[in-house]
């Protein structure tokens, strides 16, 4: 499943990212790392960002480029 | 000097220990407040030098780049580094200490926030860290100043440490004896991504550990941001968030305009009653004539100001300090990307709403190269505080002070000239995005800080930065133009007879006063005259002409020379605003700065880029002449239509 799949107020485990190594390195520097666990905060469609938070930080992160994020979901 | 360097990662609350550690014993190159420049200020007889904050040292962007190599500085140098730590995003800043670590910098460590722990009765152990990382850890509350008596101990009795090495026996890339040691050849070199994950994955984990021993938050930290994701359901809300946005803005500028006014007419009053005091007591007649026409109307000119651009700076500053400015990235980077921009092109463009020269050099946390060139180019029609002068003055002529319901109405077209300089900006961006070839498209990501009270000592000492650069930059170059000009428009190449020939002999003497036609006469009326040709269709006479010329360098010298122009050409004390008001065309007898003419000039200063400092900082930023040679000449053709249309029209 991929991040973008994720429900406001779910949460999942990084499972794969995918990508350039410019990709990779970006989104590890801010925490979504295989095995990081993110929350889905907020996404509204108009702005078409996703709202996430990992480790007491909250992110934004484009629609589109949350396909190269696998997530695994995790039950509350 | 003894020199410790502050590092931390972004949101850290470096800053704040900064301002906390120098008050305003700092030295803040000329442009203060930029986050992408070292900063450097004296504690306790030490130069404490604030770097930008970086996430880690594998710098990506050119203000990372800035951070990772004055740390490596600091590596073989062995000057010490206090590394700032937010308690709540311990993980981030401790996998950043364990790479300074492995330089083997004296190091010691403030966690930051303590206030936050205390509010989720959460309790960091700081012996736990201190053992683990071999390192002095200080826990801190910057906005308060608790822990900095520890801290000013550590820095007196130098009590920095090298820690234990983590992970540089990983790697083999020492070059040669260029680097002290293996790890700072690895930063170095920083291209290779199976190095960078394997050197991140590991520093992850262990300080995974070290926070899972030290700081069992895990259950608290959706409290913690629960508060801000609250705000933000409305804040970010796809229309409630974009009209929450829009009338923040409008307020910020009705403030701006309304409030100050009173200040400003204060201000004016003063240094007419100044400049009538000089002129009456002091002598020589000719010192009195330099000081109260010359001197004192050109530095009244942008001592006016002073409470409109501290009070802009003040309001931008909460917005920033509150963590609202990331939230305008967030709605308007769907919108921006229309343009070729991000959303995190907004900080650099509302940058330029203070000065162009910090919001450019900002375009440096752009990780594309395309939009940070159109954000480089297109900057300049933001609305800059030395535009603000030139706007309020001739705003106020244009419109009358008047109030509908709630809104004023200068402060409405304030709001317009702004939104113009909007609209403009985006054009360009957009044009650019076209022109700029480039297929490199970097991930976009965006920090959302949590929201807090504004740290009121951090916002001050940003306004009375700003404000002292925007009257110490403007104040210098004016000074020296008002003296200069005094000379030119008091002097003549004629003689007092053909002066006075001229004057019996003028179509309108009988109204007219002396020192008109002895400034039509003089050296500066005689400049005026050979560009008057060429501004003549914008509606401008020989006098703005002057104030154009001299305004060529910096833009805020326009009311400055107008005044002390406007000064010499009469016979009486008034305000500035009183001065141009009565100034009459002499052919028409009707008001020189009349709808038409004050429209085409604030035209002309809402496009042209009249400022040599953000020319010379385009330059260092793109490194070639060709881009800001470009931008004058852009700027200036479009000034000049947009002035000609508009006082034709009219």
């Amino acid at each position: 499943m991929k991040l973008k799949d994720l429900k406001t107020g779910e949460q999942a485990k990084v499972t794969a990212i995918s990508g350039s190594a410019q990709i990779k390195k970006k989104l590890l520097v801010n925490g979504i790392s295989i095995g990081a666990i993110v929350k889905k905060h907020y996404s509204p469609a108009l702005f078409k960002i996703i709202y996430l938070s990992s480790k007491g930080k909250m992110l934004g992160i484009r629609m589109a480029d949350t396909a190269h994020i696998e997530i695994q979901k995790l039950e509350q | 000097m003894q020199k410790i360097a502050l590092v931390g990662t972004p949101n850290s609350g470096k800053s704040s220990l900064f301002n906390l550690l120098t008050g305003l014993n700092q030295e803040v190159g000329n442009y203060s407040g930029s986050t992408v420049e070292k900063k450097s200020g004296i504690f306790e007889g030490v130069q404490i030098v604030d770097l930008p904050g970086i996430k880690n040292l594998f710098a990506n962007s050119l203000d990372e780049k800035v951070s990772q190599t004055e740390i490596l500085k600091f590596a073989t140098s062995g000057e010490p580094i206090i590394m700032v730590a937010n308690a709540m995003q311990l993980e981030r800043s401790l996998l950043l200490f364990t790479q300074l670590a492995d330089l083997q910098i004296p190091l010691a460590l403030v966690v930051n926030f303590k206030d936050d722990l205390e509010r989720l009765n959460l309790k960091l152990d700081v012996d736990k860290i201190e053992q683990r990382l071999k390192t002095k850890v200080i826990l801190m509350n910057s906005k308060s100043g608790e822990g900095v008596d520890e801290l000013r101990t550590l820095i007196q009795q130098n009590k920095f440490e090298v820690p234990t090495a983590f992970y540089r026996s990983l790697y083999e890339a020492e070059k040669n004896g260029q680097f002290i040691n293996s790890y700072q050849a690895v930063l170095a070199a920083n291209d290779n991504l199976e190095q960078f994950e394997k050197d991140y994955t590991n520093r992850q984990q262990l300080v995974d550990g070290i926070v899972a021993e030290a700081l069992p938050k895990q259950a608290k930290e959706s409290a913690f941001l629960k508060q801000t994701t609250s705000i933000d359901k409305y804040l970010l809300h796809p229309f409630g968030g974009i009209l929450f946005f829009l009338f923040v803005m409008f307020l910020v500028f009705q403030t701006v305009f309304s409030v100050a006014t009173y200040p400003m007419d204060w201000i004016d009053g003063a240094f007419a009653s100044l400049s009538s005091f000089v002129s009456n007591t002091v002598s020589p007649e000719w010192l009195a004539d330099l000081l109260s026409n010359g001197v004192l109307p050109g530095i009244g000119g942008v001592v006016i100001f002073i409470p409109q651009i501290a009070l802009l700076f003040f309001l931008l500053g909460i917005l920033e300090h509150t963590g609202y400015l990331a939230r305008i990235s967030f709605i308007s980077d769907n919108f921006l990307q229309k343009f070729g921009l991000s959303g995190n092109s907004v900080i650099p463009l509302m940058s330029g709403w203070a000065c162009s020269i910090p919001a450019i050099m900002s375009a440096r946390t752009l990780d594309s190269e395309k939009e940070r060139l159109a954000v480089i180019l297109a900057t300049p029609l933001m609305t800059c505080s030395a535009r603000l002068p030139v706007y309020a003055i001739l705003v106020a002529l244009i419109f009358p002070n008047e109030y509908y319901g709630w809104i004023n109405l200068q402060g409405l077209a304030m709001f317009a000239l702004y939104l113009l300089g909007v609209i403009a900006t985006l054009l360009v961006a957009w044009g650019l995005n076209k022109i700029i070839k480039s297929t490199f498209r970097p991930l976009w990501t965006l920090d959302l800080p949590v929201y807090r009270f504004p740290n009121w000592r951090n916002v001050l000492y940003s306004v009375y930065n700003k404000t002292k650069s925007f009257v110490v930059e403007a104040g210098k170059v004016i000074f020296v133009i008002s003296i200069v000009l005094w000379f030119l428009a008091s002097f003549s190449p004629h003689s007092s007879e053909f002066i006075q020939e001229k004057y019996e002999n003028h179509p309108q003497s009988e109204t007219l006063d002396l020192s008109a036609v002895e400034l039509e006469y003089s050296y500066a009326g005689y400049l005026g005259k050979v560009i008057e040709p060429v501004i003549k269709p914008l509606g401008y006479d020989w006098k703005i002409g002057i104030a154009l010329l001299t305004s060529f360098a910096a833009r805020e010298v326009f009311v400055g020379t107008l005044s002390t122009i406007y000064s010499i050409g009469s016979e009486e004390e008034d305000t500035i605003i009183g001065r141009l008001k009565n100034e009459k065309n002499p052919i028409t007898g009707n008001a020189r700065f009349n709808v038409a003419t004050s429209v085409s000039l604030l035209l002309f200063y809402v496009f042209a880029l009249q400022c040599m400092s953000t020319m010379a900082v385009v330059r260092k930023e793109t490194g070639s002449w060709k881009y800001p040679i470009y931008q004058f000449v852009f700027m200036l053709v479009l000034a000049y239509v947009t002035a000609l249309i508009a006082y034709q029209i009219l």
